[in-house]
């Protein structure tokens, strides 16, 4: 897809200069069942259905020094809000009769494939995005998490290194790792919007430490279903990104 | 032992395997019941420690539970998690509600705001159901009919499994087993709060931290181990009840009262998860008849409900603890009694008598306001969880 060249921030959900850029419908699948990283997640979702968001849009823009992504999808509930003693502010129980902690938020995160190297030289990624990197083949996952900086007072948005799904580690930990040739991104920030049963979310980040991607992929967590971890929903092929 | 070993090799896709779990060390602790009071002093002793900070206002690492009872988090053995059929069992995560406590009282209405005669202290109801439960609700509730009601306490803690299925649900690879001494512990840097750990764990003590969006739990005092100290709730048991030390060790209590004597037993062995953690059964006193006469043929508390709590190993470990009762009512000595008397403190802590008042620097002071850096730890881990990818 078209990333739109601009000349000012576009860092607002509901900045009107969204209208003006172009968007793509993504098609959404639940992360393989056997990607899972363990035995017990296979056998505790093996009849359970998750990945439920099926679609979502997708716009990217950039200026000189920033790329902006808008994420938009469609949501009926939004995953409670609790206040740091874990309790719901705006009902007792959830929508089946689960209560409080068994709650989790709802979420998005674009990645990208990490440059990674070989004893020959540069590794060329061929993993599907549907894995959210592997351990030979990392990811730079920005992971949004709602109301995170309401419930826990931390940064609604981070930078995680991926290698599977669930399988995030903090993004300096690829400093250990010397086939992984990455910076932590400057300036990640995200603001959101829950309105009409519907997600919108813009994620921004300085371009300086971040080459320019050429692909990325897209993975949503339906709070209300429980999803976290690699229960979710994931693009099934990568977008390419037309620089 | 050789059974679970076979179960663990033939699931390919299980994370836990042998090597992972085979640590040069292995810390081991007995609590005997029949001296638990039940006065929570481990419990307090292991809250001020660890776990005072916002998020944690409902954690009780360390509880002691009324039996027969619903325990914390509220009917606890009946939520699923542990090892079944070669597989690891998809658990309930306990909900808050479930574990209740954490309460907000209000202090400011009865202290300051005029109406300390009128209005009692209580728990503030935020219509969540947390004030319908607590960390120790039905204290002392027990079963049966008067003159024969029974009841005994149960401390728990995590049990730091040999078979940890809390490591092996975690994908993010933050929990895992320590290779000196064999505590459970996890990263809080990498644990991402999805809390797959907490369903499955079958003994359900592991809780969430809200305000850092991680999960927690028992932590084995590892700051005070690694300087000689034992345990907090161990050394602060009024009742002297509760042995700390290396399970390998053949001359330690831990060894004899496990595999010797075979009277310290396990919690739930069916949950396949092999704990840490040993008990010496209760004995209680005889039952009465109608009129009042001593019955000095049917158990008090019934067996049935110790085999469901220990297994089918509490008979012979009960018989074993009255034939050497017997014995010293006879005039006899027993090496075991002896060895549950514990004439000298220090006996129950193995390598770990340091008094912490003669450290420079108290082990847990890094709990005060600031978070252990459980990460220090990991260089010693006993494997790197294979965490797919």
């Amino acid at each position: 897809m078209k990333v739109a060249e601009i000349n000012s921030d576009l860092e607002s959900v509901d900045d009107p200069k969204w209208d003006q850029i172009s968007s793509q419908k993504i098609t959404l699948t639940p992360i393989p069942l056997d990607g899972q990283p363990n035995s017990y997640i296979k056998l505790a979702w093996k009849d359970r259905p998750y990945g439920l968001t099926a679609t979502a849009n997708l716009a990217v823009a950039r200026n000189k020094s920033n790329l902006f992504t808008r994420l938009e999808w469609n949501l009926p509930t939004q995953s409670h809000y609790r206040d740091s003693a874990g309790v719901s502010s705006e009902s007792n129980q959830g929508m089946d009769g689960r209560t409080f902690h068994t709650e989790f938020l709802d979420g998005v995160g674009i990645f990208f494939p990490l440059s990674t190297k070989t004893p020959t030289g540069d590794r060329q990624y061929d993993s599907p995005p549907t894995t959210i990197g592997t351990r030979d083949e990392p990811v730079r996952l920005w992971r949004w998490q709602d109301r995170l900086a309401v419930q826990a007072d931390l940064p609604a948005i981070k930078e995680v290194l991926a290698t599977g799904p669930g399988v995030f580690r903090p993004f300096s930990s690829q400093l250990s790792q010397p086939h992984i040739q990455a910076e932590e991104t400057n300036n990640l920030k995200a603001t959101s919007l829950y309105e009409q049963a519907k997600w919108t979310v813009v994620i921004s980040a300085e371009l300086d430490n971040l080459s320019v991607p050429n692909k990325m992929g897209l993975v949503i967590w339906n709070g209300s279903n429980d999803e976290r971890a690699g229960i979710a929903a994931v693009c099934s092929s990568w977008i390419d990104l037309d620089n | 032992m050789t059974e679970i070993n076979e179960r663990e090799l033939s699931t390919t896709t299980t994370l836990v395997q042998d090597d992972q779990t085979a640590t040069q060390g292995q810390v081991a602790m007995v609590f005997d019941l029949n001296k638990c009071m039940g006065c929570q002093t481990c419990s307090i002793a292991c809250k001020v420690l660890w776990t005072r900070e916002p998020g944690e206002e409902h954690h009780w690492w360390m509880t002691v539970n009324t039996q027969p009872g619903q325990g914390t988090p509220k009917g606890w053995e009946e939520m699923g998690g542990g090892w079944q059929d070669n597989h690891p069992n998809p658990g309930h995560q306990p909900t808050r509600t479930e574990f209740g406590g954490g309460w907000e009282f209000n202090y400011d209405e009865v202290f300051y705001g005029g109406k300390g005669r009128s209005v009692h202290l209580h728990p503030k109801d935020k219509g969540d159901g947390t004030t319908e439960w607590g960390m120790n609700w039905d204290e002392d509730q027990g079963a049966g009919e008067y003159p024969n009601a029974y009841y005994f306490y149960l401390p728990r803690l995590c049990n730091h499994c040999k078979y940890p299925v809390c490591v092996t649900a975690c994908p993010s690879g933050a929990m895992y087993k320590r290779q000196e001494d064999g505590a459970v512990l996890r990263d809080e840097n990498i644990c991402q709060g999805s809390r797959f750990c907490m369903e499955a764990c079958p003994y359900k003590k592991i809780y969430f931290n809200y305000a850092r969006n991680v999960a927690q739990h028992c932590i084995m005092c590892f700051p005070r181990l690694e300087v000689g100290v034992a345990p907090a709730c161990a050394r602060q048991c009024p009742g002297r009840l509760v042995f700390v030390g290396p399970s390998n060790d053949s001359s330690g209590p831990i060894h004899r009262l496990v595999h010797e004597w075979e009277v310290a037993l396990p919690l739930h062995p069916e949950f396949g998860t092999e704990p840490n953690i040993f008990y010496i059964p209760p004995l209680a006193p005889y039952r009465l008849n109608e009129d009042m006469s001593i019955d000095f043929e049917t158990p008090r508390i019934p067996p049935e409900y110790l085999e469901s709590l220990f297994g089918p190993r509490v008979h012979s470990a009960i018989a074993t603890l009255q034939g050497e009762l017997e014995t010293v009512r006879a005039g006899g000595s027993s090496e075991l009694l002896d060895t549950l008397i514990v004439f000298h403190w220090n006996d129950l802590f193995g390598p770990y008598t340091t008094d912490p008042s003669t450290l420079d620097r108290r082990p847990e002071i890094v709990a005060q306001g600031v978070p252990v850096d459980i990460d220090t730890s990991r260089k010693t881990r006993a494997n790197t969880q294979e965490t797919g990818g």
